[in-house]
């Protein structure tokens, strides 16, 4: 369901990021299917609305009236008999006691703990073949500091992804939307598109960087804009107008404004660090300290084992015992918002949770409770504070976190290490030797709205 | 004109509804500090205790309210009325917490603000005039271009709407969970473990349906007493009647036939200035299921054509019903007149605007002299205006974590 783009439109529970809001909630699909038509059971239903969508038109989608004509004709030709049963199958019992939970296979991958930064190169940002656009750049990094992508014209991308911060908010938790306090530590874009997933919870495919931006201009957490409106906002300032045209031939719509500014994301990328300088035979690139500190990171310490590669991350999960603060929860608009989020994506009991499940919600797989995303390493000496949560304020207190074997309840198995006060703080120095020096990156002048004539196209 | 219940009601029914109401009034009333309420009496008749003559068969006599219209599945109690009260004022039903349905529905502006076209959440705009909340229900469909069939489904599209509360569903479940007096109300009134959406919506809309204008002075003139209109209003009232023809539509007890017709009202011209307003104006197209072409095409409102995808419906809108008219100024679906005289002004001229298709054929010159103008106003001022039907803000319930909306976190 995930490849045929369903949640594009449709809110579905179990599909990652599946939250739009142009078709019909299908949370409770397996319920209503069998009611819309007389004579016709839901799995019926649930067929027919795929391959011919115009023959009944649901009531009630999240912005209204549900508009005929607006789901995709398509599926009847792109979707194979097999992969069409699988679907309905799953449809047919949401909302129903027989709800299916499903399983992220890509992600809960088993850890190579083989692999060692030493490796490291910066791969090259997946460009499918074609060049970067310059003015599709352009055009996303207007875009990106926009505040006219949200709903209440109250937040732009870069309100919670500042440049001057790395990209972060320097948060322990992300502010969200307004009224909803979001429960998650805002990670930094940088080297988003080399990340095999993408959140602190792994639910974004990072070689789909549209759909990532969907997901934050779409979500009642982020910037809850209703999308028909957004592109509205977008078609009424000339200068885009103009920028779309020279960019894609045509007037915007929303998948272009995706797609621009995941071409904008896709440039944020780090630098060389001194830790490349070094690797790459400048061995006065690095401090005496960060040298141990990087023998430290491969060996005693065993950083390695998840942070390898050239991110220094093996894009693996894992549960090391950060846990959440329950205090989090004593905050209730954050604790609504939390609790919305994990009911959509069908957390059973989600009312009763007070701890963040990490991917569980996404796979229902006991061996993921409480995991996340091992992330990258790069730019950390300035994406603080860290972890899913913002626990941990300074590197310092991240090194002594694991020092100390790491917290309670973890399935890691982390070892305590029994670092000297002089190795964590040769930890440190690695750690810090691995932020490059960022291109400052200013806010656009925005170009205002103009004036429309009514019905001219 | 459409359907209405033509049928006088039988006698003894009314005789009977008489004593379960002053009943009910007795036991209620105390507990509701806004109008008074009845309720329904189940006979399933659209109750009048007193009828004009009808001067022509083709219009429902004017009358007085019947019973309060209730739908079997949402009876209205005294809890539910209080319950929904407080939903209308809480703005943690929308989105960004900022907004309740009482911004836009104040009741000391009759229940609909008095820009001609109503603002959204911050950043964007509304594309219409606020309808008032007062006898809706009396209503028999919702919106300018009756494009939902129950409150209880206007109400929602009103807290979710992009152009209104766009509050996400879920959310809105979640933070009423998170608010304890709510989920006492909600579990004491409808038996959940935790509040529902559609249960909110049953509630907010009950409260809508006691906000009623029982008594302008044309209640009383109606129920026979004759000075209680002025030599004015009771000359208004021959003309709406008469020779003016206004009760062609504007007739029943709600001065409404609850029908669609195109007057042809002059175009706002704030579309033609306003970005905000032009991009709702293009947003609504799609939201209401237009095609392309007419989202491409159209430089105006059409109406009923939205929900029928008839080109005879372009440009109709619903029949406002007229109890409290002087309250809910500005007038119209884009709100282009801001004052009673403007619009029987317009009817008079007969001249329809621009462009505007199936425009009704009794938009013709009426050829009204002024002092008829002044007398139809002054029957529409002071005969259909009693005591505004008026609430105040309650004290809103807190979140767990004891703050109050909007309060510094
Ligand atoms: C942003 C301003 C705004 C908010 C907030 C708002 N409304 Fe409205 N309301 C309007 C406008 C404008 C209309 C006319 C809509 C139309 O006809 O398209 C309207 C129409 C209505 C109607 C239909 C009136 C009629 O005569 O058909 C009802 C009922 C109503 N609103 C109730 C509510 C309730 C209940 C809430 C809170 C849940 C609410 N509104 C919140 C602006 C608002
Ligand atoms: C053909 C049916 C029809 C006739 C005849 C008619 N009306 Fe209306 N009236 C309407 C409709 C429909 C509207 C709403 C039109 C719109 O918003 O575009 C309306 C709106 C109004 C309003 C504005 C109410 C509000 O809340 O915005 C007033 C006041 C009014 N009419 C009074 C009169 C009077 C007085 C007459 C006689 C001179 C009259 N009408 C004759 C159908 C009619």
């Amino acid at each position: 369901m995930s490849e045929a783009g369903c949640g594009n439109c449709h809110a579905i529970p179990g599909i990652p990021g599946a939250a739009g809001t142009i078709g019909p909630d299908l949370t409770t699909i397996g319920t209503q299917a069998s009611t819309r038509r007389p004579n016709m059971d839901a799995a019926t239903y649930i067929r027919e609305s795929i391959v011919d969508p115009n023959s009944f038109i649901a009531p009630e989608c999240p912005g209204g009236a549900c508009p005929p004509g607006v789901m995709l004709q398509t599926f009847a030709q792109t979707l194979n008999p097999t992969e069409l049963d699988t679907i309905v199958g799953y449809l047919a019992v949401l909302g129903t006691p027989d709800a299916i939970p499903l399983a992220l296979s890509a992600v809960s991958a088993p850890l190579d703990i083989s692999r060692t930064a030493e490796t490291l190169t910066i791969p090259a940002v997946p460009t499918d073949g074609e060049q970067p656009d310059d003015a599709q750049i352009a055009l996303g990094r207007y875009l990106f500091f926009d505040e006219r992508l949200s709903g209440n014209n109250s937040l732009s991308c870069s309100s919670c992804h500042q440049p001057d911060r790395s990209f972060t908010d320097g948060r322990q938790l992300s502010l969200g939307f307004p009224s909803t306090a979001y429960f998650r530590n805002t990670p930094t874009l940088l080297n988003a598109a080399r990340s095999d997933r993408l959140y602190r919870d792994g639910r974004m495919d990072g070689d789909d960087l549209p759909t990532l931006v969907r997901d934050h201009i779409a979500e009642a957490h982020f910037m809850s804009a209703d999308g028909r409106l957004m592109v509205e906002r977008i078609n009424q300032v000339p200068r885009y107008v103009d920028l779309f045209v020279e960019v894609y031939g045509g007037e915007p719509s929303y998948g272009r404004v995706l797609n621009s500014i995941a071409a904008y994301v896709r440039e944020l990328n780090s630098g060389e660090s001194p830790y490349d300088l070094y690797l790459a035979g400048d061995k006065g690139a690095m401090s005496e300290d960060a040298i141990a500190g990087l023998e430290l990171f491969e060996g005693a310490a065993g950083c390695s084992s998840c942070h390898s590669g050239p991110m220094l991350s093996d894009d693996s999960f894992a549960n090391t015992g950060v846990g959440t603060d329950p205090a989090m929860l004593d905050d209730s608009e954050r604790a609504a918002t939390f609790r919305r989020f994990m009911r959509t994506l069908g957390m059973p009991n989600y009312r009763n949770l007070d701890t963040d499940v990490g991917l569980y919600a996404l796979t229902f797989d006991d061996a993921d409770w409480g995991s996340f995303r091992v992330p990258g390493l790069r730019e950390v000496d300035s994406t603080d504070p860290y972890m899913h949560d913002g626990s941990l304020a300074t590197l310092a207190e991240v090194v002594s976190f694991y020092n100390d074997g790491g917290g309670s309840g973890q399935t890691a198995g982390l070892p305590a290490l029994g670092l000297n006060a002089t190795e964590q703080e040769q930890l440190v120095a690695f750690l810090q030797a691995l932020g490059s020096d960022l291109p400052e990156v200013e806010a656009p002048q925005l170009p205002p709205y103009g004036i429309n004539a009514l019905g001219a196209g | 004109m459409t359907d209405g219940n033509k049928a006088a009601p039988h006698r003894s029914v009314l005789y009977l509804f008489a004593a379960v109401l002053a009943a009910v009034l007795v036991t209620f009333a105390v507990f509701v500090p806004v109008a008074p309420f009845f309720f329904d009496d189940g006979s399933g008749v659209d109750d009048t205790t007193a009828q004009m003559e009808a001067q022509d068969l083709g219009f429902t006599p004017l009358a007085q309210l019947g019973a309060i219209p209730t739908p079997i599945d949402n009876p209205i109690t005294p809890e539910k009325v209080e319950l929904g009260r407080l939903l209308f004022f809480d703005p943690r039903m929308s989105g960004d917490g900022s907004m309740s349905c009482n911004s836009c529905h104040p009741s000391d502006q009759g229940w609909s603000v008095d820009t001609a076209i109503s603002f959204g959440p911050p950043g964007t705009s509304h594309w219409r005039n606020v309808g008032s909340v007062v006898n809706i229900a009396y209503a028999t469909s919702y919106n300018w271009e009756g494009s939902k069939k129950s409150l209880e489904s206007q109400n929602s599209g009103a807290w979710g709407g992009a152009v209104a509360g766009n509050l996400d569903k879920a959310l809105g479940e979640e933070r009423l969970a998170e608010i304890p007096d709510y989920v006492e109300r909600f579990a004491d009134i409808f038996g959940t473990d935790t509040p529902l959406w559609d249960d909110a919506l049953r509630a907010v809309a009950t409260y809508q349906r006691t906000l009623v204008s029982r008594n302008v002075p044309f209640d009383s003139y109606l129920a026979g007493d004759q000075t209680a209109l002025g030599d004015q209003a009771a000359a208004g009232l021959s003309l709406f009647t008469g020779k003016a023809g206004c009760v062609s539509c504007h007739d029943g007890a709600l001065l409404s036939d609850n029908g669609f017709h195109a007057l042809g009202v002059p175009q706002n011209d704030e579309f033609l200035t306003s970005p905000l307003r032009q991009i709702t104006f293009r947003y609504e197209q799609w939201a209401k299921g237009a095609t392309e072409d007419v989202y491409r095409t159209t430089d105006q409102d059409l109406g009923r054509y939205y929900v029928t995808h008839n080109q005879v419906d372009k440009g109709k809108f619903r029949t406002p019903g007229l109890r409290d008219v002087c309250y809910t100024k500005p007038y119209m679906h884009n709100g282009i007149f801001s004052t009673l005289d403007q619009v029987v002004e317009f009817y008079n001229n007969g001249i329809p605007g621009d462009g505007v298709e199936n425009v009704d054929p009794l938009m013709r010159p009426l050829g009204l002299t002024q002092p008829e103008v002044d007398q139809i106003v002054a029957f529409l001022a002071e005969g259909l205006c009693g005591d505004p039907v008026t609430d105040t803000a309650p004290e809103l319930p807190p979140y767990r974590d004891g703050t109050l909306p909007g309060e510094e976190r």
